[in-house]
């Protein structure tokens, strides 16, 4: 039992932070005392079979494989490690194991005592007839108490049609309900009516800053070196925090323990290769992958100046894993990516995200694993003005550095336990601007460097009451600190902050504490199965995010910044809740769900009109308070098996957004709710996959989503001798609706399904009736006209052609 | 940051090759009427006027309808020192109020403020406003700038130098206007032809503001602060005027830039009420759109001489309408302006 003086402290401490929340307290409170006797429950007399299922090949652990006990309604999934534990009275059994990408195996089994059974699954290297995008296991959205989470399945993501053939993990999430962009190239994406920098992006447990190349046409990691790729939209688990609204876990592969493989592809924009094999045969394996864009010819056939405008970008993967022993496997992995734009003789912009991370995982026991993870990760941006009378450098960055430490103990089957800590330290450089050479007019500028530290800690059960219910409860409690150097200004209160109502200046030394905010996050998740192919889910998490993008355009441009909570800017905070029902049809050949959730957002970070963000020392006299409410429905029926294959969604969301200040100059709208410029409430969405003789697939998808709120003009004057329209409420308005069908047809050239070396060709059509879709409305004056225009990026049909090959 | 604007322009060339921009119905949503301050006070001899209007909703031109202009208010200047101008309505004008007092003249250190009695009785008034010194100009360039585009007339890119005072924020605002000459065919008169070579007025209505932020105590070089269009043969007449602003109409010039140069990208600022300093006295929620500022002023002029300019012999032909230049070209007058050289 936890210090009972401690308990309460930190339940004060978090009602300090938050006045007025009482019933988060209580909360936490009955999380904390119903996790505590997760411990106590007495362990129940059965024959235990353990066991792990592995790849035939590389002999990896297989994460999540679904065990299925035939006749009865028992089962198991694998855990991180490949493990899993059931417990059966005596008799004979049949008993089916299953992954996505495998073939399923069937086992006799007769119990009579513990047995203990290793599980070689082979891979499916040649099943087309795999799902679009489905979940791990065949009924696993019956079975598994997550919900709000999607898995992409990598095998068919080249299928897809994407523009100009770029294959990206980011434009197929956001065919999947809850899930969406502000327009077409823009950056990140939106889950839930959140923001784009509340979703915590993992690769291998690195998180990326920037997930956007070309100004945000394509995502800037490649998925040829992507094996696995979850996003949850609800129900993070406890595991997890340190931002809002999802989680997105990219998983790169290992690398071939067997032998050397070669991958590669060459699509209108860019070339791919993927180098991966055993250094030590079934010990030691390695994985190099890289991409080079040439988008100039594309920019080159722009009209006016544009053609003189240059791009490149390039990402690099790198991974390699190493079998210590059985119970010990310990892995490196790489990333970088670069970007630059060049506006000939006038700016040079340029992004580069530099990563790395060692992961060890280690199988004290069949019931006890352990997993440490050490993670550097850095974003940095940069300009350069060209303009010799005014040549500047400006740059900007941010820099991770993480270890966490997670353990997860079995005592029998149904428990499961996860605890750990983790440890982050945030240094960032909200800007510096310096002269570029001894003519320039510029006087260099350092905005203060912030320095944080982010600590969590947390607690986790998964407990299985009777077959049909079970519960997860979690609760993490996560501290953290705004460090010196640095300087706080005081301002006079009762008046807007502004420099003139600057009072003080207090210093803070190096290391000093600035400003502490913690609290606890709660996370819950509930299963109640109906039948075998029906299941009621509910869960609840609350999440708190100490890092803020700095950015008050529409969508995030290259040139926002990071910014780590201090004295001005609290924690954002977010409570969600989900609930959803969970059926499957013709032995689980189609899955359907619905579901709904609300999610309240606090202390979010808006903008005065007219706010001067970037290389401003004095920025919290340009930010407000806001706060947003998001809720929704969202259905959705997929199609596993058959010649064809897809999913069919509806979502029905609203995202809204409030800024409520005492003073009429700050306010926004008048302090009322106004809809987020990503509030798209009719999402519908259709994907498919039709097998061909000879090797052909075709595929399709089908978009249809409300246009996203837009500020219209509402009235018109003439100042300073030129007519100007006057915008009195923000987001009142929308542009058209969107929608578009893509094609695709692939060739693959295997001849029969163990053949190793082949090709793909992807020959697709985006935007395929050619709709001239809005992706914004403005207005400008004509003389003196004032007129009405609509942009469309892609405003015709794109083909493309794209050529992959696995040798 | 012009990245925004650039950003645009780049996916505008995309959607060129791959897409379109197209005009758009749109109707304009119509919410209750705004009032609308314009005005200025000077160190320079008065008068000083300001123009109210109201916001609607009008298809064309560069002055507001007489329907949306306040014509009935109360309107008065007021200093710290307590000195106050009462503006008379412009009788020509519905909406302009002039000073008509010659003794009240903006004075450097002092705070003016404006304060409005609507018709319909509503008091509004502005935030006392600095009138700042202004450093002098200390030089004016020009360089000629040949536009590709041979529709459009080349001209001289003409520049300012500026010493910017260490000790203060500042921050500034340029205005420019000049005359160019301009051909035409001509009329006959008499035996001969009249009226083919004219002077012309030219403006730049686009708004050119400054902040020493970067460069607080250096040179403020080569500013650029007009643009004098090359028609025909000869000189060039350019009067550049300099203006200290407050930092807060430099943050409403800004802001009135920034919307009028929102192109439609997501990269644009959000649009925004262009809200400055004046509120309503009984309800401070109530805010009027545009700005009372108070300002300094130094001025130069430039003649540049156009004569040893060589061009191809074509480039002229372009800009030659038939007829009288004076009835060609709005203002247009076959004398020289007076009081240049």
């Amino acid at each position: 039992m936890p210090d009972r003086s401690i308990f309460t402290k930190k339940i004060t401490s978090f009602y300090v932070c938050c006045p007025g929340n009482n019933y988060r307290a209580w909360v936490t409170l009955v999380f904390l005392l119903v996790l505590l006797w997760f411990f106590c429950v007495p362990v129940l007399a059965q024959f235990k079979i353990t066991g792990s299922v592995s790849d035939s090949q590389t002999k990896k652990p297989i994460v999540a494989a679904n065990i299925l006990v035939k006749n009865t309604n028992k089962g198991a999934i694998t855990d991180d490690n490949g493990g899993f534990i059931l417990s059966l009275p005596a008799g004979n059994y049949q008993l089916i194991f299953s992954s996505v990408g495998y073939q399923p195996q069937t086992r006799s089994l007769t119990v009579n005592n513990d047995t203990h059974l290793p599980i070689a699954l082979v891979q499916n290297n040649e099943q087309i007839e795999e799902v679009l995008i489905k979940g791990k296991a065949p009924d696993q959205n019956i079975k598994a108490i997550q919900m709000s989470s999607i898995q992409l399945d990598m095998l068919n993501i080249k299928k897809i049609p994407v523009v100009l053939g770029e294959s990206d993990i980011i434009k197929v999430l956001s065919l999947q309900p809850g899930v969406s962009t502000v327009g077409e190239g823009a950056g990140g994406f939106n889950v839930r009516g959140g923001r784009v920098d509340q979703n915590l992006v993992l690769l291998d447990e690195i998180p990326l800053f920037n997930t956007s190349h070309l100004l945000g046409f394509f995502a800037s990691v490649s998925p040829d070196a992507i094996q696995d790729v979850s996003l949850y939209k609800g129900g993070i688990p406890a595991q997890y925090g340190g931002r809002l609204s999802s989680l997105l876990t990219l998983k790169m592969r290992p690398g071939n323990f067997q032998k050397i493989k070669l991958a590669g592809g060459i699509s209108p924009v860019s070339g791919r290769l993927l180098l991966d094999g055993p250094v030590l045969k079934d010990k030691l394996a390695f994985l190099v992958g890289g991409r080079v864009a040439y988008p100039n010819w594309v920019i080159k056939a722009f009209p006016g100046d544009n053609k003189n405008n240059r791009a490149f970008f390039y990402d690099f993967n790198s991974k390699i894993s190493y079998k210590v022993n059985d119970k010990n496997f310990t892995s490196l992995t790489l990333y970088r990516s670069f970007d630059n734009f060049k506006f000939p003789e006038d700016t040079l912009y340029s992004w580069q995200s530099n990563a790395a991370s060692w992961q060890w995982n280690s199988k004290l026991s069949e019931q006890l694993s352990f997993s440490v993870n050490a993670i550097h990760s850095n974003y940095s941006f940069g300009t350069e003005g060209l303009n010799p009378a005014y040549s500047f450098k400006l740059i900007s960055d941010i820099r991770h550095q993480e270890i966490k430490t997670d353990i997860a103990f079995t005592p029998g089957i149904r428990h499961k336990i996860n605890a750990g800590v983790s440890t982050i330290g945030y240094r960032v450089n909200p800007g510096e601007l310096s002269p570029a050479s001894p003519e320039s007019n510029i006087n260099p500028l350092k905005i203060e460097t912030e320095y944080g530290t982010e600590q969590a800690a947390y607690l986790s059960g998964e407990w299985i009451i009777w077959p049909a219910v079970s519960l997860q409860m979690g609760l993490r409690y996560s501290w953290f600190k705004n460090k010196g150097a640095g300087q706080v200004n005081q301002y006079e209160t009762n008046v807007p902050r502004s420099t003139e109502t600057i009072l003080d200046t207090l210093v803070f030394r190096k290391g000093q504490t600035i400003q502490t905010y913690a609290g606890w996050e709660p996370r819950l998740a509930l299963r109640l199965g109906i039948s075998s192919n029906t299941a009621i889910k509910l869960n609840y998490n609350r999440t708190r995010q100490y890092l803020h993008l700095i950015s008050n355009t529409t969508a995030i441009s290259p040139v926002d910044f990071w910014k780590v909570s201090d004295p001005f800017v609290p924690p954002q905070l977010a409570d969600q809740a989900g609930l959803g029902i969970f059926r499957n049809f013709q032995d689980n050949t189609w899955e359907t769900s619905v579901e709904v959730f609300y999610k309240d957002m606090q202390q979010l970070v808006e903008y005065k009109n007219g706010a001067r963000l970037l290389l401003n020392p004095n920025i919290e006299t340009d930010l407000l308070p806001g706060k947003g409410k998001a809720y929704g429905l969202e259905l959705s029926a997929h199609k596993n098996a058959g010649r064809l294959t897809g999913q069919v969604s509806y979502t029905f969301s609203r995202s809204l957004v409030a800024v409520q200040t005492p003073y009429a100059i700050e306010q926004v709208n008048k302090g009322k709710y106004f809809p987020s410029t990503y509030d798209r409430p009719h999402n519908l969405a259709l994907s498919g996959l039709y097998l061909l003789p000879k090797g052909w697939t075709f595929a399709a998808n089908f978009v249809y989503t409300s246009g996203r709120p837009a500020t219209y003009p509402d009235g018109k004057y003439i100042l300073n001798e030129v007519p100007v329209v006057n915008y009195s409420r923000r987001n009142a308005d929308r542009i058209p609706d969107y929608h578009r069908l893509d094609v695709s047809f692939t060739k693959d050239t295997r001849k029969t399904k163990v053949q190793e070396r082949y090709n793909l060709w992807v020959v697709s059509f985006y935007n395929l009736y050619a709709r001239k879709n809005p992706y914004s409305v403005y207005f400008t004056n004509d003389r003196s006209l004032t007129k009405a225009y609509q942009l469309s990026v892609f405003g015709t049909i794109i083909p493309s052609l794209t050529w992959n090959f696995y040798f | 940051m012009r990245l925004k604007y650039k950003i645009i322009s780049f996916l505008v060339g995309f959607s060129i090759i791959t897409a379109c921009i197209e005009e758009v119905n749109l109707p304009i949503r119509n919410e209750e009427p705004q009032l609308v301050v314009e005005g200025l006070i000077t160190n320079e001899k008065p008068p000083y006027s300001v123009r109210l209007t109201y916001t609607g909703t009008f298809l064309a031109g560069r002055i507001a309808p007489a329907s949306l202009a306040v014509s009935g208010a109360l309107v008065t200047i007021t200093d710290n020192t307590g000195a106050t101008a009462t503006l008379k309505p412009v009788l020509q004008q519905p909406g302009v109020y002039r000073t008509t007092d010659t003794t009240f003249i903006g004075q450097v250190g002092r705070s003016y403020r404006l304060k409005i009695v609507t018709p319909a009785g509503k008091t509004y008034q502005s935030k006392p406003e600095i009138l700042a010194p202004v450093p002098p100009i200390e030089k004016l360039t020009a360089a000629f700038k040949e536009i590709p585009d041979y529709s459009q007339p080349s001209g001289y890119q003409v520049m300012a130098d500026t010493k910017d005072p260490g000790e203060s924020e500042n921050y500034y605002r340029w205005t420019a206007y000049g005359y160019s000459r301009r051909e035409a065919t001509g009329k006959p008169r008499g035996g001969s032809i009249c009226c083919t070579n004219c002077w012309i007025p030219v403006y730049n209505n686009s708004i050119n503001i400054f902040t020493d932020a970067q460069i607080n105590g250096n040179w403020i070089k080569g500013q650029k602060v007009f643009f004098a269009p090359y028609y025909a043969r000869g000189k060039l007449f350019v009067e550049v005027s300099q203006y200290s602003i407050s930092r807060d109409a430099y943050q409403f010039w800004k802001r009135f830039q920034e919307q009028q140069s929102r192109v439609g990208s997501i990269f644009d600022p959000l649009p925004a009420p262009l809200e400055g300093n004046i509120v309503n006295a009984e309800n401070p929620a109530e805010l009027a759109l545009g700005y009372f500022g108070a300002s300094a002023v130094s001025r130069q002029r430039l003649t540049i001489s156009g004569d040893t300019l060589v061009l191809f012999p074509d480039y002229y032909k372009e800009f030659i309408k038939p007829g009288d230049c004076r009835l060609a070209y709005p203002d247009a007058s076959i004398y020289q302006p007076e009081n240049w050289q």
